[in-house]
């Protein structure tokens, strides 16, 4: 069936405008399902496949801890356990993070928006069943008689020759990545073009939510970064089965070029996998302080600022090869710590004297912060060469990543779930196991991976499978396999949370954390194409400026009893209005109508009283920046 | 458009500076192909951007005007297609080539064969809309 969208139009529109070209039977069951374009549906498969992966490359961690608990274990033999630590790291990072983003910026994107779809919605689908078919390529490595590839995630040369890692999962796994790869690309494609140009009347790109910016600022690293990667593939799947010599030493190649190759791609894949994940915490905490961002145009250049210096610090991976121009990549990487640190400030800021609700988002968003910041730290330590070269390959290193990728970005994913939940699939989850899970998560992740920054510097190098007893690293290692059993737990009444809130009758409504932007305003889940009515765009939270007629969104830097221009970053000398006095000035052409409050199931909450409610949408919102 | 142009300029400026001082300072070839040829594709997004922008200077659109209600942006917006099979089917074809680099020439001529029937059957679609 093909459809053509109207934009809604005034409120008093009885109903949306649809114009069906070719009428024609509608899809069922699992053909619906194959066939959807819906970017809702996509997203939802992009969210639900990757938590598949997560739980099963978390599976592998535990096994990966079961061994090294105590000191000459026998759990695992080795092959297998490098088997577990490819596939976890590849799994975690490449099926995981990165397509998880990208589900919640297929979900989300068009509804902070205010677009009916993604901009390419047939594109999108086919870039959701390519990531699928490299989840089951990849994983598959494990079904083959030699097993899963087994030479780490980032697969370095001469390692990765066919002499050397002969067998068809280590080939399992270069399809897999790069049909992860093309599908990133895709995404990306589809979110710059759809930000670009589907954005809602009045939508302009600096009244857009913090997490959209930074699913925009991501797909240009994607962009950038993905194509190089699946290049170095290439090269390395021609080493391996054509006779070429591109890496290997013997011949004349250069495994150092891999490294460069990689690492180009590899380190904005470390912000690829961030950066939404900042975005998400932005919503989380902005929407439960109850106040707008803090510093909002400083935390969108932040967010550029940290994008474009993530594309010149790649080879501080490769300090240790004694082969890189140390003090360029020390000062990039010293850099990208003054955006972060602008993050936190306007993170902190954001809950400085708002009036902070603790519901479930808001806690993994604080344990994210928390745990972002020791990985921050560290992050900065390993930045410069001299403590890295002591630490290289240490588990001071495996630490400071699991503290920005685990601690940082899955505690902000999972602030995403349970924030977004409710616009998922019209049930909140219920508040007392969600608050269990994060319990158990911080403890156990805490209690995982703080122990080995003791045991990095104790000299334990990552990826040893059998280490001696006596050497310090004895009880850190068992405390750190305890916690893993802790943070594995937590994943059940996470689960469970899930299996009851989806079984039970409570209806969440449109709007059940009194949400600010624009995703707010549409039904929970939403429908077909969104929205039945946009609400005026004036500030960087629409819907909160429906809402709370009284408490306006002023523009930044001004205070409530001065004289305001309404819009983000108007110019003084346009229309003004008093902020107090405001509320109603546009009221009458923007009053809800009852048609249109019935057809949306009784509206965002505050708005469904009728006609009176105005909506002081009063000033002309300036030229912008 | 002005914000989607700067955006795209400044991310190939970037790139191309930081190329420039990377190639000056360390004479190291890899790095230096890299960023510039990232620089020399982010600006080609914005040759096409700015072309764009250029071409409708004088009517800005409604999401680029601040005042703009939701009721400006009456009338068709974009074309939006409904249930397709051919994305699947090209994914399948797709997968199954790529899959080839693993186990050899039969997975090419059957991911092949779909993927080449996926496209016409898209193109086929994408035509009648």
């Amino acid at each position: 069936m093909t459809v053509v969208q109207e934009r809604a139009g005034r409120y008093e529109a009885p109903e949306r405008r649809l114009v069906e070209v070719v009428p024609g039977p509608r899809a069922r069951g699992v053909l619906a399902y194959v066939t959807s374009t819906d970017h809702k549906q996509i997203g939802m498969n992009y969210m639900v496949t990757s938590f598949i992966m997560f739980l099963i490359a978390g599976f592998m961690a535990v096994l990966m801890r079961v061994q090294l608990s105590v000191p000459n274990n026998n759990f695992v033999d080795l092959n297998t356990y490098n088997q577990l630590f490819t596939m976890h790291g590849s799994l975690m990072l490449y099926l995981f993070l990165g397509p998880f983003a990208f589900g919640m910026a297929n979900y989300l994107v068009p509804l902070q928006i205010g677009a009916p779809d993604m901009a390419f919605p047939r594109f999108n689908a086919f870039s959701y069943w390519l990531y699928l078919g490299g989840c089951i390529t990849m994983t598959s490595g494990f079904l083959t008689s030699s097993g899963a590839a087994n030479w780490g995630w980032f697969a370095y040369a001469p390692l990765t020759e066919s002499i050397y890692s002969p067998g068809p999962g280590a080939d399992l796994w270069i399809a897999g990545v790069v049909l992860a790869g093309f599908s990133g690309i895709f995404t990306a494609v589809n979110v710059i073009s759809t930000v670009f140009t589907l954005r809602a009347p009045g939508m302009i790109m600096f009244r857009m939510p913090i997490f959209t910016w930074n699913q925009l600022v991501t797909a240009f690293l994607v962009l950038l970064a993905f194509p190089v990667l699946t290049a170095a593939l290439v090269l390395l799947w021609c080493d391996r089965h054509l006779g070429t010599h591109f890496y290997d030493p013997t011949h004349g190649g250069q495994p150092i070029l891999y490294q460069h190759l990689f690492w180009f791609f590899g380190h904005p894949e470390v912000y690829i996998l961030a950066l939404p994940f900042f975005g998400i915490a932005t919503e989380v905490i902005s929407t439960f302080s109850r106040k707008p961002v803090f510093g909002y145009k400083g935390m969108v250049f932040a967010t550029l600022s940290i994008g474009g210096l993530s594309m010149g610090v790649w080879a501080h991976h490769m300090y240790t090869t004694g082969a890189v121009l140390l003090p360029f990549f020390a000062i990039l990487t010293l850099l990208i710590s003054v955006p972060t640190g602008i993050k936190f400030f306007n993170w902190t800021g954001t809950m400085f004297r708002g009036s902070v609700r603790l519901d479930s988002p808001m806690l993994f968003a604080l344990g994210f912060l928390v745990n972002f910041l020791v990985g921050g730290f560290t992050g900065v330590m390993l930045g410069q060469p001299p403590i890295d070269f002591q630490v290289h390959d240490t588990y001071f290193v495996v630490a400071h990543f699991h503290y920005v990728l685990l601690g940082g970005s899955v505690f902000a994913a999972f602030a995403g779930i349970h924030y977004w939940f409710p616009k998922f699939t019209g049930k909140k989850l219920d508040e007392r196991l969600a608050k269990l899970t994060f319990v158990l998560m911080f403890i156990g992740f805490n209690l995982t991976f703080f122990p080995q920054h003791d045991l990095g510097l104790r000299g334990m190098q990552r990826r040893i499978a059998v280490y001696p007893a006596g050497q310090g690293w004895d009880f850190l290692n068992m405390l750190s396999s305890i916690g893993a059993f802790i943070t594995a737990f937590s994943m059940l009444p996470f689960l469970l949370n899930v299996w009851v809130s989806l079984r039970s009758s409570k209806k969440a409504g449109p709007n059940p954390w009194d949400g600010m932007t624009l995703e707010w305003a549409a039904e929970s889940p939403p429908i077909e194409h969104n929205f039945a009515y946009l609400p005026p765009i004036r500030s960087e939270r629409p819907v909160w400026d429906l809402n709370h007629p009284d408490h306006l969104t002023l523009p930044h830097g001004r205070h409530r009893n001065q004289l305001v221009t309404v819009g983000t970053g108007g110019t003084a000398g346009q229309a003004a209005v008093r902020a107090g006095a405001g509320n109603g000035g546009g009221g009458d052409g923007h009053a809800d109508g009852g048609g249109a409050s019935g057809q949306t199931g009784g509206g965002a909450s505050g708005r469904a009283g009728g006609g009176g409610n105005g909506h002081a949408a009063p000033a002309q919102g300036g030229e912008g920046p | 458009m002005k914000f989607e142009w700067r955006l795209a300029l400044g991310t190939a400026a970037f790139l191309g500076v930081a190329g420039l001082v990377y190639w000056v300072w360390s004479g190291e070839f890899a790095g230096t192909v890299m960023l510039g040829f990232g620089g020399g594709a982010y600006a080609l997004l914005f040759g096409y951007i700015l072309l764009q922008a250029l071409r409708r200077q004088h009517i800005p659109r409604v999401e680029d005007r601040p005042d703009a209600n939701p009721e400006d942006g009456a009338g068709e917006i974009h074309f939006f297609p409904g249930n397709s099979i051919w994305p699947a089917a090209l994914g399948l074809g797709a997968v199954l080539a790529v899959v080839g680099l693993a186990f050899g020439k039969w997975f090419w001529v059957i991911g092949g064969a779909i993927l080449l029937g996926a496209i016409i059957g898209f193109g086929v679609e994408a035509e009648s809309r």
